[in-house]
């Protein structure tokens, strides 16, 4: 039996995304399977048996399997993680407590703080103390200690989080504990924030090392779920997991280390757009992924960007993410009046349950949805994925409510609860954009997700995107991105801010430390590879200032480092000063593996020209366009192919999702499937 | 319903775009600027004025929430023209009447232009590090005058169409300590204005200029309409609070007192009765100005804790009158040092939650801790041989209790935009060792909604000569007030060396040396207790002691509740809670025993009546008519006779006709 496929598999809430792969030709296959949230494992499996019973491929012929997983996110916002205990140095038991104490509403009387994983009984002072240069002050008191843990197991502690003062600069006392720790209570799941995340920070580094001991018992026992069915059925693959980091591990690395897995979704949706952008030949991308809350935003600039504060659920993450930033605005969210009689949206949504009117699953209230199909974007009476059909006369009834107090027809709500919509957006994405230092209108917007497409054109109207890019299939960019991802682990280590003036030898020791565990842990990865490399950056600012860059470099050279800090600079804020201090906080490299590739399908037609032929839609349909009514071209996008061309107004429909073309916009198809659009 | 040109559509449009700019604009401020104030303590601001001088979009994601109400008119009109181009700079509180309230504030604005028209304007401010004058930082709270306070900058045209005047600058940076940080600051302020001009440009492209000034117009009419709206849902009445400052370098207390006059759908703010200005740093220069923003920020909270989604903008302040009697700490005659301004600014947000709390008590949190201070610490770089400055901590304090839920641990909504400074870059910044940062036990206000618990933060110090400042700390004395029935919260403290034979406490200090070995330890004040502490759950109580926040004996003592073996003894509880003598809390306020006696002895009339015959001596001889006053009244007090207001007058006029003969 030869082995030729690959699996990806994406888990979501409601379903769970199966893209299959033929390594010879690239030829894709994608379904769905019904998610099984009580047993994720099971869906997995589900899906694999169905490949074999309606498909004929067996679970042997898979040679390159990778998975994503929701479940430590979701056990973080859900807040159903073990009872966590954790251990810090004495005169620190509120470290998570008080985080960085900056209100999230300061303006608001009532708000409330977050809520702590970790129960401030839970939380455990040790008598030890090492001091800023790594040099002990007190001696780690083991016996105490120990009975410390004892007590927290009394109360119910199942999981244990050590993070003591500059353990990332010593971690000897850390260390020193977890191992009679997990010797005395092997029972325990036992994270320290030396092995986690070693940068200088005490709340945040605390932070991922409590969410990576709260999920992780449950992380390693789905691991081995999955592992021991996936033996059973046959499937004799590494079974590798995707990363908030846009790479991929092993799943024995993921039972470890699962706080690396929380933003895994959206990342492969980024890695999935990088890869999208780079077979089509562009290399600057906004990915603008539309749920039924709220778009995900991703961006490539030649790669994907990487952040180090991302968001999880109510807490801050620091170790390094493909930068994803949420916006509230989706397809569920609400339209409503304020009491001077404003149209609002959002940031209510009505969720899938009960969804917008016209889901016809006893939701009343008007939505982003429900002016899509007042709109007349989606035909009356077509089949939706998932077997959705959206009921008209639902969402007719629903914008109603807001005809009257406003005196506008429900075309015109419509067309304003879409304006209003694209407005909030814009007043998210912009501010976002300026953080980056990104002008919006020298990139493309890539829009993904089922609902993307519908409203990619309209926010790339009012920010100037060049183009908009829909790719073949926008519902499995996902799955398709953790397929052609590489093995990647970041690595850390916080230096003293005058090492790059005052000891570059010293920086180059610690470099070369760091570089050793990225090829450790590379070794220690069971599957195929076909390059090892690690990639090096460094933390740096003015001194002065607290906002670190992250610049990339090839060899340790002051005078490299500071021209590529000061060119970063200039691009980010605009000025830059080359006569400044500089300081340099952190060494960061990064552990790549490097996969082997699957070929892409370029389309037969294709003959490299945007023009070739002017589509013929399958019918003139009505759309209410800015307030008024306008013919638009409706096309099936199964029977587009490369060269073929359009202008909008226009509609195309497709399996997984529908793409909505305002006037102004050409669009065409490339070689590979892709839809492009650009302004005339 | 507001009646407007615009549709409604085009107006939260319109909004959201304004949003989008002032957010837009802070975080290029919040990312470029260089003082510690902006990284650490978001003390900066950007907004949209309309070329009337109202503030027409402020932001709310970063920066400190004190834009709304700033007199942006004065600056407007210091000059008679604008060209494109124009960037203007200012830090004088006196001649932008009341823009800018100390000369640490940088202003800088920008008018946009469109079709040859001014469409609004851009302004900015940083809160800089130093600006020169007699004390690194300069402020100090024992400042007499505004001349030690550092380089005065009236309304000057930095840029002239795009054109930067370099005398200005160099005249600037001459005369502030840290030049660098300085026009690092600056650059970055100009870069925020920068990105408004290009927005508010392309807004105007796509949208037309004419709909862009009728947006703005009512957008400001609707955030008034709807302020209106939530003023008519609150009683009518006039409500009136008081409340001290234990300023240093003030003999007395300084008094701050307010009546709130609800009418139908305005309010009225009478601060007669607050004392008069100060020869210290704490004078809040707000030139008189209706709806400043240095008075405004408590009722803007209110506004937007009850309405959310309501439109961020000076309209809001529209229904809000202010009477500000001349001479008195909240409208100081120009000249004054105005340092410390910002515990004027809290002990007043203090006073309107007093008032709404009479108006609306189920609505009101009881008051949180008061106080505001940012810990720094400096030593001289052993390589460079310059100094070093660096934010320890920003000390706050937990809120009042509130009325369905307990206070918010360590901070509140006067400081609760504060970032603190995570411990191990401190250490790695300053020669100490952080021994302890965190709650301390029994350090939150009783009440059946109990009070916020107060920080402790205690360090070692490592090496000779580390100097530390921490101003604006306050209620040392008084303590912040518990409302319907909870207690009053607790104090603040600051040690040097506590436990040992050294002990010493510091209290409001100004600026102290560090010895090697050294520790200092400072416990904030923190909020009042909401409502019948008896009334708490006792399974509430359990929770807070398992938690570590409560003692058992404080647990018995402060709520009745009897535990033993880490249960409640229901039996012994029921006992202990029935035989307290059930009274009415409703509507009562816990100010403290502290200030009961001092009050004894300073009944409150007295003080009116001080307060009111001085100012109505020319202003000249008020501080000399006072000394002396006081002076007397103080012998009259330390022979135990009880003062009276007519005493006070008759005493006054002696010591006028006196002064006049001699």
């Amino acid at each position: 039996m030869t082995k030729r496929y690959r699996l990806g598999i994406d888990i979501g809430g409601t379903f769970t995304d199966l893209v299959l792969m033929d390594e010879a030709s690239g030829e894709t296959l994608s379904f769905k399977t019904a998610s099984v949230p009580s047993d994720p494992a099971q869906a997995v499996l589900n899906g694999i048996e169905l490949l074999q019973k309606e498909h004929g491929i067996e679970p042997g012929s898979i040679g390159y399997f990778v998975h994503g997983t929701t479940l430590g996110l979701n056990t973080v916002i859900q807040r159903a993680g073990a009872t966590t205990g954790l251990l810090v140095t004495k005169g620190f038991r509120d470290i998570l407590e008080i985080g960085r104490l900056r209100l999230s509403d300061p303006t608001n009387f009532y708000v409330e703080k977050i809520k702590p994983l970790v129960a401030r009984q839970h939380v455990g002072e040790i008598d030890e103390r090492i001091g800023v240069d790594g040099r002990v002050h007190r001696p780690l008191d083991l016996e105490a200690a120990e009975a410390t843990v004892e007590t927290l197991i009394g109360q119910g502690v199942e999981s244990l989080a050590v993070c003591f003062m500059h353990a990332y600069r010593n971690g000897a006392h850390e260390v020193q504990l977890a191992a009679h720790i997990r010797e005395r209570f092997p029972q325990l799941y036992v994270s320290t924030s030396s092995e986690i995340w070693p940068q200088q920070r005490e709340y945040e580094r605390s932070l991922v090392t409590v969410i990576n001991a709260y999920i992780g018992g449950q992380l390693r026992g789905y691991f081995d779920r999955l592992h021991d069915g996936m033996s059973r059925i046959g499937v004799k693959a590494s079974l590798l997991t995707t990363k908030s980091n846009g790479g991929i591990m092993t799943a024995h690395a993921g039972a470890e280390r699962p706080v690396e897995t929380l933003l895994s979704g959206p990342a492969s949706g980024a890695m999935g757009a990088l890869q999208t952008g780079r077979t089509a030949g562009y290399d600057k991308i906004v990915g603008f992924d539309m749920g039924g809350t709220s778009v995900d935003i991703a961006i490539v600039d030649g790669d994907v960007l990487y952040s180090t504060e991302s968001q999880v659920g109510d807490f801050p993450v620091i170790m390094p993410t493909v930068d994803i930033s949420s916006i509230g605005a989706g397809g569920g969210s609400i339209a409503w009046l304020d009491p001077s009689g404003v149209l609002k949206v959002g940031p209510r949504s009505a969720g899938a349950v009960p969804g917008p009117a016209a889901y016809g699953r006893g939701g009343k209230l008007p939505t982003v949805t429900d002016a899509y199909v007042r709109i007349g974007l989606y035909s009356p009476g077509r089949v939706l994925g998932g077997g959705l059909v959206l009921d008209h006369d639902l969402a007719e009834a629903a914008l109603a409510t807001l005809a009257e107090p406003l005196g506008l027809d429900t075309g015109a709500v419509a067309s304003g609860i879409l304006d209003v919509t694209t407005a909030n957006m814009y007043a998210q994405f912009m501010p976002l954009m300026a953080r980056k230092g990104i002008d919006p209108r020298e990139f493309s917007l890539l829009a993904y997700g089922g609902a993307g497409p519908g409203h990619a054109f309209l926010l790339a109207r009012e920010v100037g995107s060049t183009r908009v890019i829909v790719p073949r299939s926008p519902g499995t960019l996902c799955a398709l991105g953790s397929l052609v991802t590489d093995l990647r682990r970041d690595f850390i280590r916080t230096v003293s801010v005058d090492l790059l003036h005052r000891a570059p030898d010293g920086l180059e020791r610690e470099l070369a430390g760091l570089k050793q565990q990225a090829f450790d842990w590379l070794a220690s990865q069971d599957t195929t590879m076909t390059d090892r490399k690690v990639e090096t950056s460094a933390d740096m600012r003015y001194r002065g200032q607290s906002f670190d860059l992250t610049v990339s470099f090839d060899s340790l050279d002051a005078t490299v480092l500071l021209d590529g800090f000061h060119a970063q600079y200039q691009r980010i804020y605009g000025f830059s000063d080359p006569k400044a201090d500089v300081e340099i906080t952190n060494l960061r490299v990064a552990a790549i593996g490097v996969t082997g590739k699957p070929k892409q399908v370029v389309d037969k037609d294709a003959s490299g020209k945007k023009h070739v032929r002017k589509a013929n839609p399958i019918r003139i349909g009505t759309l209410i366009e800015d307030r008024k009514p306008v013919a638009a071209g409706f096309y099936d996008r199964a029977t587009l192919v490369a060269g073929d061309w359009f202008e909008g107004p226009a509609v195309i429909e497709a399996a997984d999702t529908t793409v909505y073309v305002p006037a102004g916009f050409t669009v065409h198809v490339d070689a590979w499937g892709n839809l492009i659009g650009e302004p005339v | 319903m507001v009646k407007s040109d615009i549709d409604p559509v085009l107006l939260e449009i319109l909004r959201n775009r304004f949003k989008a700019i002032v957010e837009e604009m802070a975080s290029v401020t919040l990312r470029t600027g260089f003082t510690v104030f902006v990284k650490e303590t978001s003390d900066f601001g950007a907004c949209l004025v309309a070329p009337s001088g109202e503030v027409l979009a402020a932001p709310t994601e970063t920066s400190v929430s004190l834009m709304v109400g700033l007199p942006g008119w004065e600056a407007i009109n210091a000059f008679d023209h604008y060209d494109e181009g124009d960037v203007c700079i200012a830090n004088d509180p006196d001649t932008t009447k009341g823009l800018s309230t100390h000369l640490p504030d940088i202003w800088v604005w920008k008018p946009i232009f469109v079709e040859g028209e001014i469409i609004a304007f851009a302004f900015n401010f940083i809160h800089s590090s130093d600006v020169g004058g007699r004390v690194p930082g300069s402020i100090s709270p024992i400042n007499t005058d505004i001349f030690q306070e550092g380089i005065r900058v009236p309304p000057l045209k930095l840029i002239r169409k795009g054109e930067i005047n370099q005398d200005i600058v160099d005249l600037i940076l001459l005369n502030c300590r840290i030049p660098d940080q300085n026009w690092g600051d600056i650059k970055a302020q100009l870069a925020s204005l920068a990105t408004a001009e290009r927005r508010v440009k392309e807004l105007a492209g796509r949208y037309g200029r004419d709909v862009v000034t009728k947006g703005i117009t009512d957008l400001l009419d609707s955030a008034e309409e709807r302020a209106r709206d939530i003023i008519r849902s609150i009683p009518n009445g006039a409500y009136n609070a008081s409340d001290y400052m234990e300023a240093v370098g003030v003999a007395r207390p300084i008094r701050i007192e307010l009546t709130m006059k609800i009418e139908g759908d305005s309010i009225d703010l009478d601060f007669t009765g607050t004392d008069l200005q100060v020869a210290a740093a704490f004078n809040l220069p707000t030139w008189g100005q209706q709806g400043h923003y240095m008075l405004s920020l408590a009722l803007l909270n209110y506004f937007r804790t009850l309405d959310p989604e309501i439109p961020y903008n000076s309209g809001l302040i529209r229904p809000v009158r202010f009477e500000l009697p001349l001479g008195t700490i909240v409208n100081p005659e120009p000249g004054l040092a105005y340092g410390v301004r910002a515990a004027t600014f809290i002990r007043v947000m203090d006073c309107i939650m007093g008032c709404l709390a009479q108006a609306l008590p189920e609505a009101t949190p009881a008051a949180s801790s008061g106080a505001i201070s940012i810990v720094l610490l400096s030593v001289i770089d052993q390589e460079t041989g310059k100094r070093r400055i660096t934010v320890a901590q920003p000390l706050s304090g937990g809120s009042g209790g509130r009325p369905r839920q307990d206070g918010i641990e360590g901070t509140s909504f006067t400081g609760g935009w504060l970032r603190n400074v995570p411990n191990e870059v401190l250490e790695a910044e300053m020669p100490i060792l952080v021994e302890e940062y965190g709650y301390p036990i029994d350090r939150a206000a009783a009440g059946r909604y109990r009070g916020g618990s107060a920080i402790r933060f205690r360090f070692r110090n490592l090496e000779d000569g580390t100097v530390m400042t921490a101003r604006g700390l306050e209620r040392f004395r008084f303590t912040p007030w518990g409302f319907q029935g909870g207690a009053a919260g607790p104090n603040a403290s600051v040690l040097l060396n506590p436990g040992t034979a050294a002990e010493k406490s510091l209290g409001q200090l100004d600026l102290v040396t560090l010895e090697a070995g050294d520790v200092v330890e400072f416990v904030t004040p923190s909020g009042g207790g909401y409502g019948d502490p008896l009334k708490r759950p006792a399974g509430e109580v359990l929770s807070d002691v398992i938690a570590g926040f409560l003692t058992e004996e404080a647990a018995l003592k402060d709520y009745g509740v009897v535990l033993s073996d880490g249960a409640i003894d229901e039996v012994a509880t029921d006992r202990v809670r029935v035989s307290h003598v059930a009274q009415t809390l409703q509507g009562t306020f816990d100010k403290g025993s502290a200030r009961a006696a001092f009050e004894a002895q300073w009944p409150e009339d007295v003080q009116r009546s001080l307060i009111a015959g001085l100012l109505k001596q020319p202003s000249a001889r008020r501080r000399y008519l006072q000394k002396i006053l006081e002076a007397r009244l103080q012998s009259e007090i330390e022979a135990g006779d009880r003062l009276t207001p007519s005493q006070v007058e008759v005493w006054l006029e002696e010591i006028v006709s006196k002064g006049a003969k001699s």
